[in-house]
């Protein structure tokens, strides 16, 4: 049996992650658990050819990095992280639960403040210009989601 | 209506002050978010719908086609500045732009890719007007099978026109079907794929989607990028990016000599982009490469492609632009989008109540005549504003992410709550912003994703009418003449997509890992 040339190991990964999950899926639509239960056979038709497609697919990428016919990918956006996502995916909670519940304004110029000291390289030698930014940019937001677009907030302790 | 009755409306809409103003905007907006790198007119149509949706339909669309005709554009502004495209669709013209500014000529370079560039687009809006409304009377005669069949031919399209991988084309236009098919069945309302889960039940709304994949996904991207950037300042390794400046060179002139000079490898880009901004799925990266690689084929001076010629400027950026008008043909004809940024533009259509499709012709006839007009004077507007304002825009492409990124980050948080007043949008869009980074992450593409995730439940809609109207015989999808005429173009496109690319191998392959480095 002739080597086996694999150069993206990334693309292994995936391929198999998508075949059991794939798999999964479809197997979920012939037990018949949860909202696969209550749903009739046309409507799990097209997921169950959705899935089909992607076993296959999958299987071809896995085949063909196997066969090392897939040239070297260089990796992707190297430059992220992997907790980077997460806390920009807490930033985000905090930001819009503190605006929702506690405060437009404040929310937003809190979050501001925080987030440009963050990308300063050097916040100590630019903070007046940060903090300039941040409230014109707060009154400018505070103003569209209140007069203009105005959200629907809770009952708020703060403006 | 009588026509010239619904022209005769359509002028008054279009020529509206209000209208007129929101299309300077979205041009002065366009030609902005491009030369900024790491911003695209993707992201700032995808930021902005939210709020267009409470505005009058023309007026929003002309806001919307100026910011995608400006930021065309404006990726050429830092490309050739700097050596960095504003936009993925300016990558080609870095290879010749920037070593013709650093030679002394950066002012000639960006009329060149100027003048390309609105001729490209122009040349597109005109076949827009053109050829719209006979498509869509065309696809008035479509039945399911019909759709099916041109639904599967645009599927086929967007995915095996990604440059990178042919197979994760594929595999993200069917990820984007299966996104797509998660909530409710379009044809019996079941519940369908919500694993208990409350946030899928009625499956995920377009906005939120739209947003969080293009926008947020870009967003935490170059947040990486400014801490790297900051852990090097901090270490004292930050570089300073080398800058051309304009005015320094007197000779640096552009004459309407060149122009002439240029003018074949202009039309071939636009003839190019025209064709590829046609096809379902085909983005203006795409159009730019291939223009570059035909047009150094056909121009005199082809050998000297890379060292900094007009012509090399002249071609890439007429392919992007004309993509403009172009990938909004099959979305007004069929319901289609010909791009990732016309599915944004479907997007805010369907927001404002307005299905784009073949039924738009009798519906909304006034809107569809206004929005020609919009989108020509729209063109002038990038000649106008573009020319007068290339230095001021030189010196914002150089500004820095430290305040944008996280206004923008706040702007599509609460834009997209603003929808409807839904937290569940806020969630929708936070979680597709970190699956946005993961299939980039993959190298998955992310337009193939959307666009399967926008087309998928009406080609389910298709296929399960098709089969119920024949007694489920699936034999039924082959039987008529259009939609065997689309499976028959199916294969063609496969055999010629896949000659062009062997031949222009090279030159994309370049190109093949500029997106989301």
């Amino acid at each position: 049996m002739s080597k086996l040339k694999v150069t993206n190991l990334r693309n292994i990964g995936l391929s198999c992650g998508v075949m059991v999950l794939s798999i999964a899926g479809i197997l979920h639509t012939f037990l018949g658990g949860g909202w696969s239960k209550k749903t009739g056979e046309a409507a799990k038709l097209y997921p169950r050819i959705i899935y089909g497609i992607l076993i296959l697919v999958a299987l071809y990428l896995l085949v063909m990095e196997l066969a090392g016919r897939v040239p070297p990918e260089p990796p992707a956006i190297a430059v992220v992280k992997w907790w980077q996502p997460l806390l920009i995916l807490a930033v985000g909670v905090t930001f819009f639960l503190f605006v929702l519940y506690a405060g437009t304004a404040v929310g937003i110029l809190l979050y501001l403040c925080g987030t440009i000291a963050l990308f300063d390289e050097d916040p100590k030698k630019h903070w007046k210009m940060d903090l300039l930014v941040a409230v014109i940019a707060t009154a400018a937001m505070w103003l569209i989601f209140t007069r203009i677009l105005p959200i629907v907030t809770l009952k708020q302790l703060l403006i | 209506m009588a026509l010239g009755e619904v022209l005769v409306q359509a002028l008054g809409n279009a020529f509206q002050p209000m209208t007129v103003l929101y299309a300077f905007i979205g041009v002065a907006l366009g030609v902005t978010v491009g030369a900024i790198p790491g911003l695209t007119g993707d992201m700032a149509i995808s930021i902005l719908l939210p709020f267009v949706y409470k505005v009058d339909p023309t007026m929003s669309l002309g806001l919307l086609i100026g910011i995608y005709k400006g930021s065309m554009f404006g990726g050429s502004i830092s490309a050739i500045s700097f050596g960095v495209p504003g936009t993925p669709a300016a990558a080609a013209t870095v290879e010749d732009g920037y070593p013709l500014a650093q030679k002394g000529y950066p002012k000639r370079a960006m009329l060149q890719a100027l003048y390309s560039s609105v001729t490209g687009d122009f040349f597109s809006s005109i076949l827009l007007i053109f050829l719209t409304i006979p498509m869509g009377q065309l696809a008035i005669q479509f039945g399911p099978t019909e759709f099916f069949a041109l639904y599967v031919f645009s599927l086929v399209v967007i995915a095996i026109l990604n440059r990178d991988s042919r197979t994760k084309g594929i595999l993200a236009s069917v990820l984007g079907l299966l996104i797509g098919a998660i909530g409710t069945d379009p044809v019996t309302g079941a519940s369908r794929m919500t694993f208990g889960i409350k946030l899928f039940r009625g499956g995920f709304a377009t906005v939120p989607v739209l947003v969080g994949t293009f926008a947020i996904s870009e967003l935490i991207i170059q947040y990486a990028n400014a801490h790297r950037e900051k852990v090097l300042y901090q270490l004292g390794q930050a570089q300073e990016r080398l800058v051309v400046e304009l005015n320094k060179n007197k000779e640096d002139r552009y004459t309407w000599r060149h122009y002439w000079d240029t003018f074949r490898c202009t039309v071939v880009g636009s003839v190019i982009g025209t064709f590829i901004g046609i096809l379902p799925g085909a983005g203006s990266s795409i159009a730019c490469y291939l223009s570059y690689g035909v047009g150094r084929s056909v121009a005199k001076d082809g050998d000297q492609f890379g060292t900094g010629v007009l012509n090399g400027v002249a071609a890439p950026e007429a392919g992007n632009s004309a993509t403009c008008g172009a990938s909004i043909i099959p979305l007004l004809a069929f319901g289609i989008p010909g791009s990732a940024t016309a599915a944004l533009i479907g997007a805010a259509l369907t927001m404002q109540g307005i299905n784009p499709g073949p039924t738009m012709f009798s519906a909304n006839q006034v809107i569809i005549y206004a929005f020609f007009i919009v989108v020509v004077y729209a063109s002038f507007f990038n000649l106008g504003v573009s020319r007068l304002l290339i230095p001021l825009y030189a010196k914002i492409s150089k500004m820095k992410p430290k305040y944008l990124i996280p206004v923008i980050f706040a702007l599509a948080i609460l834009g997209c709550y603003t929808t409807d007043n839904s937290i569940s949008n806020v969630w929708t869009l936070l979680l597709f912003g970190v699956l946005g980074v993961i299939l980039r992450k993959f190298r998955i593409p992310l337009g193939p994703f959307v666009l399967g995730y926008l087309i998928g439940p009406a080609a389910e809609r298709s296929l399960r009418q098709a089969l119920s109207m024949n007694g489920n015989n699936p034999l039924v999808l082959f039987q008529r003449p259009i939609a065997i005429a689309f499976y028959i173009a199916t294969v063609a496109f496969i055999f010629i997509i896949y000659y062009t690319f062997k031949k222009n191998k090279e030159t994309l392959d370049k190109g093949a890992h500029s997106d989301d480095e």
